[in-house]
């Protein structure tokens, strides 16, 4: 009987990394949606909750998990928002961008880090390329760049928090991870 | 999982680097301050002084130049927009006043290169 409930969750390594690459999708995506809701003192600036899902993704996958997550979020999120075209415009370049670099960071210093800082970067490279796409193709006035130190701090503190929200939930699904490991060796034994 | 000390210092430095961001976008340069009118451009110096343009323009318009700062102090022009922008200081910004045709403009040496040229 044990045995037959430990073969029903006993996913091959691969089975498990595409659930999690749904699982984070769906969760960049659901607080990608929410964060709408949340105004902060600065127009136009979003929380940054969406790239928690990004973030577990570079952590506990690999990059072609990551771009994928990030990829999908910033298609799927202004589907359902709307204004579309603008927002992909504005924010697929950014996403994509913001990956890229948290990657490469995490890469290259991730036994030094944890996503806390992660997420700070991925906050500064996010606002800095909006303000790029946006002042080149939508607004094409240097004042706008006026107002971008002002952003890129909001920016980097919400990363700060959206990072340390990841690395919560990160320990959370490692703890989890383990505890079902061992409870399958313990039910194989026993 | 716990935060590291280098994230720490990882963090303080990019919010240093927050002040640094506009540098990208922006050309940086000497500043010089220019005085826009009908009768065509001039430079300012940066020393604390008053201009008074009346026979330059035939307006009442003082031009204030205080602490590497300009402003357009007064004018008889009716909506006051340009003294109401206050003081002028770093690259690109301006105090226009369109009636009397007067600007004051912080022109910067190497505005035309890079990604100004491209923004506009």
């Amino acid at each position: 009987m044990s045995n037959a409930k430990t073969k029903m969750t006993d996913l091959t390594p691969s089975q498990d990394r595409t659930a999690l690459i749904g699982v984070f999708t769906a969760l960049s995506i659901v607080f990608g949606i929410a964060e709408n809701f949340i105004g902060l003192p600065l127009p136009g600036l979003r929380l940054g909750l969406a790239n928690i899902g990004i973030m577990l993704a570079i952590t506990m996958l690999d990059f072609k998990a990551a771009f994928a997550v990030a990829f999908l979020k910033a298609i799927i999120v202004p589907l359902v928002t709307g204004n579309f075209i603008v927002k992909v415009s504005i924010g697929l370049p950014a996403t994509l961008a913001s990956t890229f670099l948290m990657l490469t960071y995490f890469k290259l210093c991730g036994r030094f880090i944890t996503s806390v800082s992660m997420g700070a970067l991925g906050g500064l490279v996010h606002i800095t390329v909006q303000f790029f796409t946006a002042g080149t193709f939508y607004i094409q006035s240097p004042a706008v760049y006026g107002l971008l130190p002002y952003f890129a701090a909001v920016s980097a503190a919400c990363g700060v928090f959206t990072g340390y929200a990841a690395l919560m939930i990160e320990g959370y699904l490692k703890r989890s991870q383990e505890r079902s490991r061992k409870n399958d060796s313990e039910n194989y034994t026993g | 999982m716990r935060i590291k000390a280098a994230d720490i210092i990882v963090i303080i430095l990019l919010f240093c680097s927050v002040f640094f961001i506009k540098n990208l976008f922006i050309a940086s340069g000497a500043p010089v301050l220019v005085l826009i009118t009908e009768k065509g451009e001039k430079e300012l110096s940066f020393k604390d002084q008053l201009y008074d343009l009346k026979e330059e323009t035939g307006h009442e318009m003082i031009v204030e130049v205080k602490d590497g700062k300009a402003r357009i102090k007064e004018s008889d022009c009716p909506n006051q927009i340009c003294v109401l922008t206050g003081w002028v200081s770093s690259c690109g910004d301006a105090a226009v006043c369109i009636p009397n045709k007067v600007a004051v403009y912080v022109k910067c040496e190497n505005e035309d290169d890079g990604l100004d040229a491209v923004s506009r």
